[in-house]
Protein backbone atom coordinates (compact mmCIF):
# COMPACT_ATOMS: atom_id res chain seq x y z
CA UNK A 1 0.00 0.00 0.00
CA UNK A 2 2.82 2.36 0.82
CA UNK A 3 5.13 1.11 -1.57
CA UNK A 4 1.95 2.30 -4.14
CA UNK A 5 1.26 5.84 -3.40
CA UNK A 6 5.14 6.32 -2.96
CA UNK A 7 5.59 7.07 -6.94
CA UNK A 8 2.35 9.45 -6.22
CA UNK A 9 3.08 11.26 -3.55
CA UNK A 10 7.05 11.95 -5.40
CA UNK A 11 5.36 13.33 -8.91
CA UNK A 12 3.37 15.60 -6.17
CA UNK A 13 6.87 16.69 -4.87
CA UNK A 14 8.43 16.90 -8.13
CA UNK A 15 5.30 19.17 -9.90
CA UNK A 16 5.53 21.33 -6.68
CA UNK A 17 9.15 21.91 -6.72
CA UNK A 18 9.49 22.74 -10.73
CA UNK A 19 6.50 25.37 -9.83
CA UNK A 20 8.12 26.65 -7.28
CA UNK A 21 11.63 26.87 -9.20
CA UNK A 22 9.77 28.03 -12.07
CA UNK A 23 8.17 31.17 -10.20
CA UNK A 24 11.28 32.05 -8.26
CA UNK A 25 13.01 32.17 -11.90
CA UNK A 26 10.40 34.67 -12.51
CA UNK A 27 10.60 36.76 -9.25
CA UNK A 28 14.12 36.55 -9.02
CA UNK A 29 14.86 39.84 -10.88
CA UNK A 30 12.36 41.63 -9.03
CA UNK A 31 14.02 40.31 -5.64
CA UNK A 32 17.34 41.75 -6.82
CA UNK A 33 16.07 45.30 -7.60
CA UNK A 34 14.31 45.04 -4.43
CA UNK A 35 17.49 43.54 -2.44
CA UNK A 36 19.63 46.33 -4.54
CA UNK A 37 17.60 49.23 -3.08
CA UNK A 38 16.77 48.37 0.24
CA UNK A 39 20.99 47.57 0.41
CA UNK A 40 21.55 51.48 -1.18
CA UNK A 41 19.05 52.76 0.99
CA UNK A 42 20.51 51.58 4.40
CA UNK A 43 23.87 52.61 2.76
CA UNK A 44 22.34 55.91 2.88
CA UNK A 45 20.90 55.95 5.73
CA UNK A 46 24.21 54.89 7.25
CA UNK A 47 26.05 57.98 5.13
CA UNK A 48 23.68 60.33 7.74
CA UNK A 49 23.75 58.12 10.60
CA UNK A 50 27.43 57.78 10.60
CA UNK A 51 27.98 61.98 9.89
CA UNK A 52 26.35 62.20 13.10
CA UNK A 53 27.84 60.43 15.09
CA UNK A 54 31.32 61.02 13.61
CA UNK A 55 32.42 63.97 16.36
CA UNK A 56 30.81 61.11 19.28
CA UNK A 57 32.70 58.55 17.33
CA UNK A 58 36.31 60.95 17.65
CA UNK A 59 35.77 62.12 21.04
CA UNK A 60 35.49 57.91 22.28
CA UNK A 61 31.94 58.68 23.32
CA UNK A 62 30.12 55.84 21.49
CA UNK A 63 29.48 52.72 22.56
CA UNK A 64 30.87 49.22 21.06
CA UNK A 65 27.80 49.04 18.71
CA UNK A 66 27.82 52.04 16.95
CA UNK A 67 31.62 52.01 16.91
CA UNK A 68 31.54 49.14 14.82
CA UNK A 69 28.71 49.93 12.45
CA UNK A 70 30.45 53.56 11.96
CA UNK A 71 34.11 51.65 11.32
CA UNK A 72 32.84 49.22 9.02
CA UNK A 73 30.90 52.12 6.97
CA UNK A 74 34.10 54.14 6.98
CA UNK A 75 35.59 50.90 5.04
CA UNK A 76 32.98 50.99 2.33
CA UNK A 77 32.26 54.94 1.86
CA UNK A 78 34.86 57.57 0.64
CA UNK A 79 32.77 59.91 1.14
CA UNK A 80 32.27 59.42 5.11
CA UNK A 81 35.72 58.61 5.32
CA UNK A 82 36.80 62.03 3.83
CA UNK A 83 34.83 63.70 6.28
CA UNK A 84 36.14 61.71 8.82
CA UNK A 85 39.54 62.70 7.87
CA UNK A 86 38.45 66.31 7.72
CA UNK A 87 36.47 65.88 11.45
CA UNK A 88 39.91 64.19 12.88
CA UNK A 89 42.31 67.15 11.34
CA UNK A 90 39.74 69.48 13.13
CA UNK A 91 40.32 67.60 16.51
CA UNK A 92 44.15 68.10 16.48
CA UNK A 93 43.94 71.83 15.47
CA UNK A 94 41.49 72.19 18.57
CA UNK A 95 43.49 70.21 20.86
CA UNK A 96 46.34 72.34 19.71
CA UNK A 97 44.41 75.64 20.97
CA UNK A 98 47.23 76.61 23.75
CA UNK A 99 46.23 76.22 27.40
CA UNK A 100 46.44 79.34 29.89
CA UNK A 101 49.14 77.81 32.40
CA UNK A 102 48.13 79.23 35.62
CA UNK A 103 50.33 82.30 37.06
CA UNK A 104 53.04 81.34 39.35
CA UNK A 105 51.29 82.91 42.49
CA UNK A 106 48.04 82.02 42.05
CA UNK A 107 48.62 78.97 44.05
CA UNK A 108 50.19 80.89 46.69
CA UNK A 109 47.42 83.41 46.75
CA UNK A 110 44.58 80.52 47.02
CA UNK A 111 46.62 79.03 49.76
CA UNK A 112 46.38 81.87 52.24
CA UNK A 113 43.27 82.71 51.27
CA UNK A 114 42.42 79.35 52.56
CA UNK A 115 44.87 79.42 55.68
CA UNK A 116 42.80 83.10 56.62
CA UNK A 117 39.71 80.90 56.15
CA UNK A 118 40.10 78.20 58.08
CA UNK A 119 42.20 79.58 60.82
CA UNK A 120 40.16 79.12 63.69
CA UNK A 121 40.34 75.87 62.74
CA UNK A 122 43.67 75.36 63.09
CA UNK A 123 43.82 77.48 66.11
CA UNK A 124 41.83 74.27 67.54
CA UNK A 125 43.68 71.93 65.90
CA UNK A 126 46.92 73.51 66.23
CA UNK A 127 49.83 71.65 65.19
CA UNK B 1 40.52 68.97 46.14
CA UNK B 2 40.88 72.09 45.23
CA UNK B 3 45.42 72.57 43.69
CA UNK B 4 45.72 69.47 42.10
CA UNK B 5 43.25 70.96 39.86
CA UNK B 6 44.21 74.56 39.95
CA UNK B 7 45.47 74.78 36.03
CA UNK B 8 41.97 73.32 34.91
CA UNK B 9 40.02 76.09 36.59
CA UNK B 10 42.49 78.72 35.82
CA UNK B 11 42.48 77.70 32.38
CA UNK B 12 38.33 77.91 31.92
CA UNK B 13 38.23 81.00 34.10
CA UNK B 14 40.60 82.28 31.45
CA UNK B 15 39.08 81.67 28.50
CA UNK B 16 35.61 82.69 30.14
CA UNK B 17 36.44 85.63 31.10
CA UNK B 18 38.65 86.67 28.84
CA UNK B 19 41.27 88.45 31.45
CA UNK B 20 43.85 87.18 33.99
CA UNK B 21 43.02 89.10 36.64
CA UNK B 22 39.48 88.40 36.32
CA UNK B 23 40.64 84.68 35.93
CA UNK B 24 42.58 84.57 38.90
CA UNK B 25 39.55 86.83 41.35
CA UNK B 26 37.10 83.81 39.88
CA UNK B 27 39.38 80.95 41.19
CA UNK B 28 40.21 82.40 44.31
CA UNK B 29 36.13 82.79 45.09
CA UNK B 30 35.32 79.23 43.10
CA UNK B 31 38.04 77.86 45.67
CA UNK B 32 36.87 79.34 48.90
CA UNK B 33 33.62 78.67 47.57
CA UNK B 34 34.45 75.12 47.13
CA UNK B 35 36.23 74.99 50.90
CA UNK B 36 33.27 76.14 52.50
CA UNK B 37 30.74 73.98 50.81
CA UNK B 38 33.20 70.72 51.05
CA UNK B 39 30.93 69.56 53.83
CA UNK B 40 28.78 69.14 51.42
CA UNK B 41 30.58 67.16 48.84
CA UNK B 42 29.22 63.87 48.47
CA UNK B 43 30.35 63.20 45.07
CA UNK B 44 32.93 61.21 43.62
CA UNK B 45 34.28 63.70 40.88
CA UNK B 46 35.66 66.67 42.74
CA UNK B 47 37.47 67.91 39.43
CA UNK B 48 34.13 68.11 37.74
CA UNK B 49 32.42 69.95 41.17
CA UNK B 50 35.37 72.13 41.40
CA UNK B 51 35.15 73.34 37.65
CA UNK B 52 30.89 73.83 37.90
CA UNK B 53 31.91 76.17 40.85
CA UNK B 54 34.22 78.06 39.02
CA UNK B 55 32.00 78.00 35.93
CA UNK B 56 29.16 79.59 38.13
CA UNK B 57 31.80 82.16 39.25
CA UNK B 58 32.83 83.05 36.13
CA UNK B 59 29.49 83.48 34.71
CA UNK B 60 28.36 85.40 38.31
CA UNK B 61 31.08 87.83 37.36
CA UNK B 62 30.77 88.83 33.82
CA UNK B 63 26.74 89.42 34.48
CA UNK B 64 28.15 92.09 36.83
CA UNK B 65 30.39 93.18 34.41
CA UNK B 66 28.21 93.03 31.52
CA UNK B 67 26.92 96.76 32.18
CA UNK B 68 30.56 98.22 31.84
CA UNK B 69 31.61 95.83 28.81
CA UNK B 70 29.23 96.04 25.75
CA UNK B 71 28.26 92.83 24.66
CA UNK B 72 26.03 92.01 21.53
CA UNK B 73 23.82 88.66 21.34
CA UNK B 74 25.43 86.51 18.80
CA UNK B 75 24.04 86.90 15.26
CA UNK B 76 23.66 84.02 12.86
CA UNK B 77 23.24 86.19 10.01
CA UNK B 78 26.47 88.11 10.62
CA UNK B 79 28.67 84.82 11.70
CA UNK B 80 27.37 82.44 9.97
CA UNK B 81 29.85 82.33 6.95
CA UNK B 82 27.58 80.08 4.82
CA UNK B 83 29.52 77.92 2.10
CA UNK B 84 32.94 78.51 3.81
CA UNK B 85 33.24 75.07 5.17
CA UNK B 86 32.86 73.73 1.74
CA UNK B 87 37.12 75.08 0.80
CA UNK B 88 37.82 73.80 4.51
CA UNK B 89 40.12 70.64 3.58
CA UNK B 90 42.27 69.39 6.53
CA UNK B 91 45.54 70.99 5.13
CA UNK B 92 44.50 74.34 5.10
CA UNK B 93 42.76 73.68 8.15
CA UNK B 94 46.52 72.93 9.56
CA UNK B 95 47.56 76.24 8.14
CA UNK B 96 45.56 78.01 9.49
CA UNK B 97 46.49 76.65 13.04
CA UNK B 98 49.82 76.79 12.65
CA UNK B 99 49.40 80.63 13.93
CA UNK B 100 48.70 80.75 17.68
CA UNK B 101 47.38 83.97 17.67
CA UNK B 102 44.72 83.33 15.21
CA UNK B 103 43.28 79.79 16.94
CA UNK B 104 43.03 81.31 19.77
CA UNK B 105 40.77 84.03 18.22
CA UNK B 106 39.23 81.68 16.44
CA UNK B 107 38.38 80.04 20.07
CA UNK B 108 37.37 83.60 21.61
CA UNK B 109 34.98 84.24 18.66
CA UNK B 110 32.56 81.49 19.97
CA UNK B 111 30.30 82.23 22.28
CA UNK B 112 30.33 81.17 25.92
CA UNK B 113 29.02 77.77 26.16
CA UNK B 114 30.46 76.48 22.91
CA UNK B 115 33.73 77.75 23.64
CA UNK B 116 33.12 75.87 27.53
CA UNK B 117 32.34 72.81 25.87
CA UNK B 118 35.24 73.19 23.56
CA UNK B 119 38.10 73.50 26.34
CA UNK B 120 36.58 71.36 28.92
CA UNK B 121 36.63 68.35 26.32
CA UNK B 122 40.03 69.32 23.97
CA UNK B 123 42.11 70.63 26.87
CA UNK B 124 41.02 69.04 30.31
CA UNK B 125 39.65 66.11 28.30
CA UNK B 126 36.51 65.85 30.32
CA UNK B 127 33.90 63.63 29.11
CA UNK B 128 30.46 64.64 27.23
CA UNK B 129 29.15 63.44 31.06
CA UNK B 130 31.27 65.53 33.27
CA UNK B 131 30.67 68.52 30.73
CA UNK B 132 26.86 68.65 30.58
CA UNK B 133 27.42 67.89 34.70
CA UNK B 134 29.31 71.43 34.57
CA UNK B 135 27.14 73.29 32.27
CA UNK B 136 23.99 71.47 33.63
CA UNK B 137 22.61 70.27 30.51
CA UNK B 138 21.83 66.93 28.83
CA UNK B 139 25.03 64.97 27.29
CA UNK B 140 22.89 65.55 23.63
CA UNK B 141 23.68 69.46 24.25
CA UNK B 142 26.66 68.58 24.77
CA UNK B 143 27.67 67.02 21.98
CA UNK B 144 25.83 69.67 20.04
CA UNK B 145 27.47 72.35 21.22
CA UNK B 146 31.05 70.66 20.45
CA UNK B 147 29.53 70.07 16.52
CA UNK B 148 28.52 73.52 15.93
CA UNK B 149 31.74 74.81 17.79
CA UNK B 150 33.77 72.98 15.96
CA UNK B 151 31.86 73.92 12.75
CA UNK B 152 32.71 77.55 13.87
CA UNK B 153 36.08 77.25 14.01
CA UNK B 154 36.64 75.47 10.78
CA UNK B 155 34.49 78.12 9.15
CA UNK B 156 36.88 80.77 11.25
CA UNK B 157 39.90 79.42 9.89
CA UNK B 158 38.63 78.67 5.84
CA UNK B 159 38.09 81.90 6.41
CA UNK B 160 41.31 83.56 7.47
CA UNK B 161 42.96 81.05 4.60
CA UNK B 162 40.83 82.85 2.07
CA UNK B 163 41.76 86.11 3.34
CA UNK B 164 45.07 85.22 3.67
CA UNK B 165 45.17 84.26 -0.15
CA UNK B 166 43.20 86.82 -1.13
CA UNK B 167 45.92 89.47 -0.24
ZN1 LIG C 1 28.89 57.19 3.84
Amino acid sequence: MVTFKQPKAFRAVDSALSEWLSSLVRWLPILRQKAHNLLRNSAMNNCEQTRQWLDAYLDNELDPVNTLKIEQHLLACAACLQAYEEQRALGQVTRAVPRYPAPAGLRERILSALRAESDPLTSIHSC
Amino acid sequence: MILPHLDAAYNLARWLTGHDQDAQDVVQEASLRAFRAFDGFYGENGRAWLLTIVRNTAYNLLQKNKSLRQTTPFDEELHGNAGASECATPLSLLRGAEDEQNLRAAVEALPDEFREALVLRHQDGLSYREIALIAGVPTGTVMSRLARARARLKDFLAKGNREEEAS
